[in-house]
C-alpha cells in the first residue's frame, strides 16, 4: 500500500555521525521519516568576497520515498542561487528511514531548512571532527560558522516531531574538515561538578519535544540568567566551548559535569520558536529545568491523503483533514460543516445542512461513521455537528460511483472515522461560542488511549430572556441539543480493539398561545425530539497480507415530532448491525475484499397524520393512525477486487448484494467497477460505473400511508474525472457525472387491489425515472506556508418525471451553477483570517397562477403552473472568520470571530404567498450572524 | 432500512414557520376584494334537536348547498349571487385525496363534455366486483343541475369510491363580469394545468363528506364488497353536525352591554367604537368521532373530539385576532379606518364575519351588520 502523506518538516541539526536512534513517536497511525546520515556544505568563497555575504536559510522541500530517498527536490526559500544550488546538493544526499502509515512505508513530502551564515575572517583553526552519536559535539573554532542560529530558527516544523533530518552545517575555511561527513572538533571544556538538566516541552499543551537540540554555551559577560528575548543578528564570536546534546523521548536532557557559572542554553527543534536563556548554576548542584517552547505558526501537516492503490479509487474522493480545515469561514469551527464547500454539494436551505449530492435527494445519501449508519450528520438540521469533529482522522466525501462497502443508498456517501485518543499525555479543551458549549478530555490507558466529549447548546437559556412577554410564544422546551461521545482504544492480540459509545439528542417545544383561544389543544404545539445512541466494538487486525475487521453495533433511534395538530408521528427504532471484512493482497497487482453488513432490529410506529399529499388539492378530512412493530433485516454481501496489470492501471470490480424483508422481500445486485490511470506522474485519470440500490421511505412504503408493493429504488451511476497536480502545492480535479434513476416512488392516483385483499388506493407506485448530469471542477491550493483554500464549481442538471410520457421536471433542489471560493492565510503570531464566497442559483420554484378557496379550512389552493418552472434570485454570500492563538506554557487559547452573511444579503429562500396568492414575497435566507468563539485547550 | 422521517420535513416546516408571519402581505382578516367565505352544506332532513343540520349525507339524500360571498360592500345577497349566473360541479374524491383535487386532477376538461350529476340510483351495486379495482372507477366530475344557482341540491348518487371511504367534492364558479364571465372562468379552471385563472373569478370547493364510514361499511357489506377496517361500531356512529350558535353577544364601547343578537341582526355603533364580539357554540357542538387505528395489522377505533375554530374577517375597521378556538370565539373590532381603507360614514354599514368550523367539514356562518354613527369615542 502506498499512500502519499503530504507533512512537514523542517531538517535541522548540526553535522554529526549519523546514528540509529529509536523510531520517532507515531502520530496516530503516521510515523515519519528519520534521517540516516549526514552531510556537509561549505559556504562558496565566491559570496565571501561580496560586501555583505547572505546569511539565513535555504528551505528545500522534498518527498522521501519509500526507499528513503529525497526526491522532487525544489528550493521554496530561496538565499542565493549559488547557496540554493549547495543546498539542494546537499539535502539529495541525505537519506533516510522511510516514514509509515499504518505500517505500510508511504512517500512523506517534508521542508529542510538549511542554514547559512557566512564564517568571521579566517583563523589558523584545528582539524575538525564529527562526534558520534552522545558525545559532546565538536569545537568551532574561530572561521567555523556557529552550529547553532538561534536568530534563523526553522520554519514549517512538525507539530507531530517527525525526527528531523540533520542539518549540513555550515563549514569554515579549508582544513576545517569541509566536505567530511561525521568530522568535527573535539570538545575543550573546563570540567566541573555541576549538572544542568530538564525536559523540553511543547507549549500549550506540553507534549515532551524529542530530538531537541540543547547546546550550552558560556554565557557573554554580563548576561542575567531569564529568557533572551533580545536577538542580535551580528555575527557573534564562536564561544570557547559549546556542549550540545539532544533531548530523549520525554524530552529530556542532561549535560553534566559543568563547572560553576552562567551559561546560555539554546533550544532548537524543528517546528518550533528558538528559546534562549540564560542560567546560573553553583558548584555541585544540579539544576531541574523545564523549558516550553512554542510552535510555528505553520500547520505542519497537510493530511490531504490523496490514495493511491491499497484503498480502492474512488472516482471522486474528497478527503478532509481536520487540522487542514478546522477553521474555515462560514463552519463555527466544525469540519463536517466544512463539506459544504465541496464541489458536487448542493446549497441547503437556511444553512440546514441536508446532503444534496450530485442533484439527489436529501434521504438518497448515506452517513457513516466507524463503518456503521448514523441517522443525522447534524443537530436541528445543520446547527453544528452531532459528533465531535476534533476526534475524527478525516472526512470522506465521495459524491457517486462509490464503493460496494457502502448500499442502500442512491445518492452519495459521507464517512468519517474517529481516531483513537491521544497518548502523549492528557490533554483537553473547553470550547465556548454563542450558541454551545464543549468539552473534550483525552490521554493513554496502559498501551491504549480514551477520548470523552460532550456539548451541550445553551439557546434554550438566552431564548426566553429575549422573547417578549407578549409575543405569544412559550418556549416549554426551547430548541436545545447535546451530544456526547467515549471512546476507547487498546490494541489487542497483534491488532486494535476500540470501544465506541456516543449519542445525540435535539429536542424542542414551543406552544403558541392565542389571548383569545378558550382552549389550549394540539393547535397551539409544536414540538420534536430526534435522538440516537450508539455503542460499537471495532477489532481491525493484520496477519501479514491478510486484514481483518470485525465490528458489532448497537443503536437506537428515537424521533416524535407533533406540528399544530397537523399531524404526530413517533418512531422508535433499535438496530443491530454487524459487519465484517476480511482483505488480502495476492501479489502486487492483486487484492480482493469480502465483506458483510448484517442489520435487524424493530421499528415501533406511533403516528397519526392525514394521508400525504397528492397531486393538487387542499385540506382532507380524513386521518390515518397506525401502531405499528416492525420487523426489519437486511444482509449485504458486498466484494471488491483490486486489478492492477501495469503498474499505472488499477481497476476495481466489485458487486454488492443486498437482501431487504420490508417491506416485502427484495433482493437486489448491484455491480460496480471503477478504474484509475496515472497517464503522468501526477495526472490520474478515474472512471465509475455502477448500479446502486435504496429502498424507498418509510412514508411511501408503510401500508397506512403507502404501498409496501414498492420496488427498491435503482441509478445507474457513471462519472469520469482527471486529476492533475501543478507546482507550487496545486492541484486540479475536474470530474463529469451522470446519472439515471428508476423504480423512484412516484403519487399514484389509481384504484388497486391491495395486499390485505381489498381494492384501494395505490398512492404511490415504482413509475418514476429521474435523469442527473453535470460537471465538478475543484482547484485547490493545499497548505504549504501560510495559504490554502480552493474554488470549487459545479454546474448540473436534475430532472425526473413520475409517469411515462410525462414531461421531465427539475427537481426540487436543482441549483444549475455552484460556485465556492475558500481562502485561509496564516498571518505571524498566530493570526489566521479567511474567507468564504458563495454564489449559487437559486432553487426551482412552481409558479401560482391563481387560487380557488378551500371552505373546509378557511384557506385558499394555489393553481400552479408549470412544475419548478421559476427559479429563486441568485444566492450569494460572504462569510468570514479571524482567528487568534495564545500559547501559553500549559495551554493554548484560541478566540475566533465568525461572521456569516458579511453584507447582509437577503438571499430569498422560499416564496412567501399572501393568502389569497394574490401577492407575494420571500423568506429570506439567513442574516448577517457574528458568532465569537473561545478555545481553552491544554 | 433508514427508518426516519424524511428530512425535508423538518425544513418545509421550518420555511412554514418563517413564511407564518406574512410580513408585508395583505391582512387576510380585512375584505379588500370580492370572495368567498363559506359554502354551506345542509342536508335536507328534519333538524336533530341538539345536534342541529347535518353536514354529512348518506347516498340518496339531499344536499342544500350555499355560497357565502363578501366584498368590502358587504355580503352578497341571493339575487346578487344568482345575477353572477355561478355553476356547481360535484366530483368524487379517493380516500385520502385533498379537497380540490379530483377537478384540478381531472383537467383538461370541455365544460360542455361534464355532464349532469346522475341519478341517485345510477351505479348498480351488483356490479361491483370487489376484486376488481376497474368496476370502481368514478364516472365523475359532473354538473349540478337541480335548484336555484344561488342555492342548488345535490341528490347524492352512489359512487363507487364511497365504498372505499370516498367523498364528494362540490365545486363553485362564478365570474365578477366584464372580461370574466362564469363561462369564462369555467373555461379557464378546466383547461391545461398551468392555465392562469383570474382573481377576477370566484372559485371555491368544499367536502361533501359521504358517511359516516362505519355506516357506509356496512352498505358496502350488503352490496358484497368487503370493506377494510374493523367491525361497525355499537351504538352506530353519528354522522357529522354543523356547529350550533348557542349566542351571538356584543358589548359596544360606551354603550354598555352585552346585548345578545341574531346573525344578520343590525347593530349601531358610533365610528370609533371597540365593539367586542363573542360568537358561542353549544357544547354538543365538538362532536366525538371515530378514526380507524391500524394496530398492528389489527384495525380498531379510537375517539376523537371535535376541535372548533372560528375565522373572523370584516368589511372595515380592523379585529384584534383572525382566529380563535374552542367554544366561545371572541374577538373586539375597532371601528375605525385602517390603513388599506376608504374612510367611512355614518349610516353606513360595516360587516364582521364569522366562520365557525369543526375539523371535519361543519360548519356555521355568522354576519354582524354595524350601521356607523357618529363619531364616537
Amino acid at each position: 500500500m502506498a499512500a502519499a502523506l503530504v507533512a512537514c518538516g523542517a531538517a535541522w541539526g548540526p553535522a554529526r555521525a549519523a546514528a540509529a536512534a529509536e523510531p520517532p513517536p507515531a502520530q496516530g497511525d503516521l510515523v515519519p521519516p528519520r534521517v540516516l546520515n549526514q552531510v556537509e556544505v561549505t559556504y562558496p568563497e565566491a559570496l565571501l568576497e561580496a560586501p555583505n555575504p547572505p546569511s539565513g536559510e535555504v528551505i528545500v522541500r522534498l518527498v522521501v520515498g519509500t526507499d528513503g530517498v529525497p526526491k522532487e527536490l525544489a528550493v521554496e526559500q530561496s538565499l542565493h542561487p549559488l547557496l540554493d544550488t549547495r543546498a539542494l546538493e546537499a539535502v539529495a544526499k541525505l537519506r533516510y528511514e522511510p516514514g509509515t502509515y499504518r505500517g505500510e512505508p508511504v512517500e512523506i513530502a517534508m521542508r529542510v531548512a538549511i542554514p547559512f551564515v557566512p564564517p568571521p575572517p579566517a583563523e589558523p583553526e584545528p582539524p575538525a571532527r564529527t562526534p558520534g552519536a552522545g558525545e559532546p559535539p565538536a569545537r568551532h573554532g574561530p572561521g567555523e560558522a556557529p552550529v547553532t542560529t538561534p536568530e534563523t530558527g526553522s520554519a514549517g516544523g512538525a507539530a507531530a516531531e517527525p525526527r528531523p533530518a540533520e542539518r549540513a552545517a555550515t563549514a569554515g575555511e579549508a582544513g576545517a574538515g569541509t566536505g567530511e561527513a561525521g568530522e568535527a572538533p573535539a570538545p575543550s571544556r573546563p570540567a566541573g561538578d555541576a549538572v544542568l538538566a530538564g525536559v523540553v516541552l511543547r507549549a500549550g499543551d506540553r507534549v515532551p519535544v524529542r530530538d531537541a537540540q540543547v547546546a550550552v554555551v558560556p554565557a557573554p559577560a554580563g548576561a542575567r540568567p531569564g529568557r533572551v528575548r533580545k536577538r542580535s543578528y551580528a555575527p557573534r564570536p564562536p564561544p570557547p566551548w559549546e556542549v550540545v546534546v539532544r533531548t530523549s523521548t520525554d524530552g529530556a536532557f542532561e549535560v553534566p559535569d559543568l563547572p560553576a557559572g552562567t551559561y546560555e542554553v539554546s533550544i532548537l527543534a524543528p517546528g518550533f520558536e528558538t528559546a534562549t536563556y540564560v542560567e546560573r548554576i553553583d558548584a555541585g548542584s544540579k539544576l531541574s529545568l523545564r523549558y516550553f517552547i512554542v510552535p510555528l505558526p505553520s500547520n505542519p501537516y497537510r493530511t490531504v491523503v490523496r490514495e493511491r492503490g491499497g484503498e480502492r479509487e474512488e472516482v471522486t474522493r474528497r478527503r478532509i483533514s481536520v487540522a487542514e480545515i478546522n477553521n474555515l469561514p462560514g463552519t463555527q469551527g466544525d469540519a463536517l460543516k466544512a463539506l459544504q464547500n465541496f464541489p458536487g454539494l448542493a446549497r441547503a436551505p437556511f444553512g440546514s445542512g441536508l446532503l444534496l449530492v450530485r442533484g439527489a435527494a436529501p434521504d438518497d445519501s448515506a452517513v457513516f461513521l466507524g463503518y456503521h449508519e448514523i441517522p443525522q450528520l447534524f443537530h436541528f438540521g445543520g446547527l453544528t455537528s452531532v459528533f465531535n469533529s476534533d476526534i475524527l482522522t478525516g472526512i470522506d466525501f465521495i459524491p457517486g460511483n462509490f464503493d460496494p462497502r457502502y448500499g442502500d443508498a442512491t445518492g452519495g456517501v459521507v464517512n468519517v472515522e474517529p481516531r483513537a485518543g491521544r497518548r502523549d499525555g492528557y490533554h483537553g479543551y473547553l470550547d465556548s461560542d454563542l450558541f454551545d458549549t464543549g468539552a473534550l478530555f483525552e490521554g493513554p490507558v496502559g498501551k491504549g488511549s480514551f477520548v470523552l466529549s460532550a456539548r451541550r447548546s445553551y439557546i434554550d437559556l438566552l431564548l426566553p430572556l429575549v422573547i417578549p412577554d407578549d409575543a405569544g410564544l412559550n418556549a416549554t422546551v426551547a430548541p436545545r441539543y447535546w451530544d456526547y461521545q467515549a471512546l476507547f482504544d487498546y490494541p489487542v492480540d497483534g491488532g486494535n480493539l476500540s470501544v465506541r459509545v456516543f449519542g445525540s439528542d435535539d429536542r424542542t417545544k414551543l406552544v403558541f398561545a392565542g389571548e383569545n383561544d378558550d382552549a389550549e389543544d394540539d393547535r397551539n404545539k409544536f414540538e420534536t425530539t430526534t435522538l440516537f445512541h450508539r455503542a460499537d466494538l471495532v477489532y481491525r487486525r493484520r496477519i501479514g497480507g491478510w486484514s481483518f475487521l470485525v465490528t458489532p453495533s448497537y443503536r437506537y433511534d428515537f424521533s416524535s415530532t407533533a406540528a399544530a395538530g397537523i399531524f404526530r408521528f413517533k418512531l422508535r427504532v433499535h438496530t443491530f448491525a454487524f459487519r465484517a471484512e476480511v482483505e488480502r493482497w495476492l501479489s502486487r497487482r492483486f487484492a480482493v475484499r469480502f465483506g458483510t453488513e448484517v442489520g435487524a432490529g424493530q421499528a415501533d410506529i406511533d403516528a397519526e397524520a392525514p394521508p400525504v399529499p397528492q397531486g393538487a388539492g387542499g385540506s382532507s378530512d380524513a386521518t390515518f393512525a397506525a401502531v405499528q412493530k416492525i420487523p426489519f433485516a437486511s444482509l449485504a454481501l458486498y466484494s471488491t477486487w483490486t486489478i492492477r496489470p501495469v503498474p499505472r492501471l488499477s481497476f476495481y470490480p466489485g458487486v454488492r448484494l443486498q437482501l431487504y424483508n420490508q417491506p416485502e422481500v427484495r433482493a437486489t445486485v448491484d455491480p460496480r467497477l471503477r478504474a484509475a490511470v496515472d497517464v503522468a506522474d501526477r495526472t490520474t485519470i478515474k472512471a465509475g460505473v455502477g448500479i446502486y440500490s435504496q429502498l424507498p421511505s418509510i412514508v411511501e412504503w408503510n401500508p397506512r400511508w403507502g404501498n409496501p408493493r414498492l420496488s427498491p429504488e435503482r441509478s445507474l451511476h457513471t462519472s469520469l474525472g482527471v486529476a492533475q497536480g501543478l507546482p507550487l502545492g496545486m492541484d486540479v480535479e475536474v470530474t463529469g457525472f451522470f446519472k439515471y434513476l428508476w423504480d423512484l416512488a412516484a403519487d399514484s392516483d389509481r384504484i388497486v387491489l391491495r395486499p390485505e385483499g381489498t381494492v384501494g388506493p395505490e398512492t404511490f407506485a415504482s413509475t418514476g425515472v429521474g435523469r442527473i448530469y453535470g460537471a465538478e471542477l475543484l482547484f485547490r491550493k493545499n497548505l504549504t506556508k501560510n495559504l490554502f483554500g480552493w474554488v470549487a464549481y459545479t454546474i448540473l442538471r436534475s430532472e425526473r418525471r413520475d409517469q411515462p410520457g410525462d414531461p421531465w421536471v427539475l427537481a426540487a433542489f436543482d441549483q444549475t451553477h455552484i460556485l465556492t471560493l475558500v481562502g485561509v492565510y496564516k498571518l505571524p503570531k498566530h493570526w489566521q483570517v479567511g474567507a468564504r464566497f458563495r454564489l449559487v442559483s437559486g432553487n426551482p420554484t412552481t409558479p401560482v397562477v391563481g387560487a380557488i378557496y378551500d371552505a373546509d379550512s378557511g384557506t385558499y389552493i394555489p393553481l400552479e403552473g408549470k412544475e419548478h418552472g421559476d427559479r429563486l434570485p441568485p444566492f450569494h454570500q460572504l462569510d468570514v472568520r479571524v482567528d487568534k492563538r495564545w500559547i501559553f506554557r500549559r495551554v493554548m487559547l484560541n478566540a475566533y470571530l465568525d461572521i456569516q452573511n458579511v453584507y447582509n444579503r437577503q438571499n430569498p429562500e422560499f416564496v412567501n404567498y399572501s393568502f389569497d396568492y394574490r401577492e407575494r414575497n420571500y423568506i429570506p435566507s439567513l442574516p448577517i450572524i457574528p458568532s465569537i468563539g473561545l478555545k481553552l485547550a491544554f | 432500512m433508514r427508518p426516519h422521517l424524511p428530512r425535508i420535513v423538518f425544513v418545509s416546516v421550518l420555511g412554514l414557520a418563517a413564511g407564518g408571519c406574512g410580513a408585508g402581505l395583505p391582512d387576510p382578516d380585512f375584505i379588500a376584494h370580492p370572495r368567498i367565505l363559506a359554502l354551506d352544506a345542509v342536508v335536507e332532513a328534519p333538524a336533530d334537536p341538539v345536534l342541529g343540520t347535518r353536514a354529512e349525507a348518506m347516498p340518496f339524500e339531499s344536499v342544500r348547498l350555499t355560497p357565502h360571498l363578501a366584498d368590502p360592500d358587504g355580503p352578497f345577497d341571493p339575487q346578487s349571487i344568482a345575477a353572477l349566473d355561478p355553476q356547481w360541479f360535484a366530483c368524487t374524491l379517493r380516500p385520502g385525496q385533498g379537497v380540490g383535487g379530483c377537478l384540478l386532477d381531472a383537467r383538461p376538461l370541455a365544460p360542455a363534455a361534464i355532464p349532469a350529476c346522475p341519478a341517485p340510483d345510477a351505479v348498480d351495486p351488483g356490479a361491483l366486483d370487489p376484486s376488481d379495482p376497474s368496476s370502481f372507477e368514478s364516472p365523475t366530475p359532473c354538473r349540478l343541475t337541480e335548484g336555484p344557482p344561488e342555492a342548488p341540491t345535490l341528490p347524492v348518487f352512489l359512487d363507487p369510491l364511497f365504498l372505499l371511504g370516498g367523498d364528494l367534492e362540490v365545486a363553485f364558479v362564478a365570474g365578477l363580469g366584464g372580461a370574466y364571465d362564469t363561462d369564462r372562468c369555467v373555461a379557464d379552471l378546466l383547461s391545461e394545468p398551468g392555465t392562469p385563472l383570474s382573481y377576477d373569478c370566484l372559485v371555491g370547493v368544499r367536502r361533501l363528506a359521504i358517511g359516516p364510514d362505519s355506516t357506509l361499511a356496512a352498505l358496502a357489506e350488503s352490496f358484497g364488497v368487503p370493506a377494510p377496517g374493523p367491525p361497525p361500531p355499537d351504538p352506530p356512529e353519528t354522522p357529522d353536525f354543523n356547529p350550533v350558535l348557542d349566542a351571538i353577544t356584543v358589548t359596544v364601547s360606551g354603550q354598555g352591554g352585552p346585548f345578545e343578537i341574531a346573525s344578520g341582526e343590525l347593530v349601531e355603533a358610533p365610528i370609533g367604537a371597540l365593539l367586542e364580539v363573542v360568537v358561542s357554540v353549544t357544547p354538543d357542538s365538538a362532536q366525538d368521532y371515530l378514526i380507524v387505528v391500524d394496530d398492528a395489522g389489527t384495525p380498531r377505533y379510537e375517539t376523537r373530539t371535535e376541535r372548533l375554530t372560528g375565522d373572523f374577517s370584516s368589511t372595515w375597521g380592523y379585529i384584534e385576532f383572525g382566529d380563535s378556538q374552542g367554544l366561545e370565539h371572541r374577538n373586539q373590532w375597532t371601528l375605525m379606518q385602517a390603513e388599506e381603507q376608504d374612510p367611512k360614514l355614518p349610516g353606513d354599514v360595516v360587516h364582521l364575519f364569522v366562520v365557525v368550523r369543526d375539523d371535519r367539514t361543519g360548519a356555521t356562518f355568522v354576519k354582524i351588520p354595524v350601521r356607523l354613527t357618529g363619531p364616537g369615542p
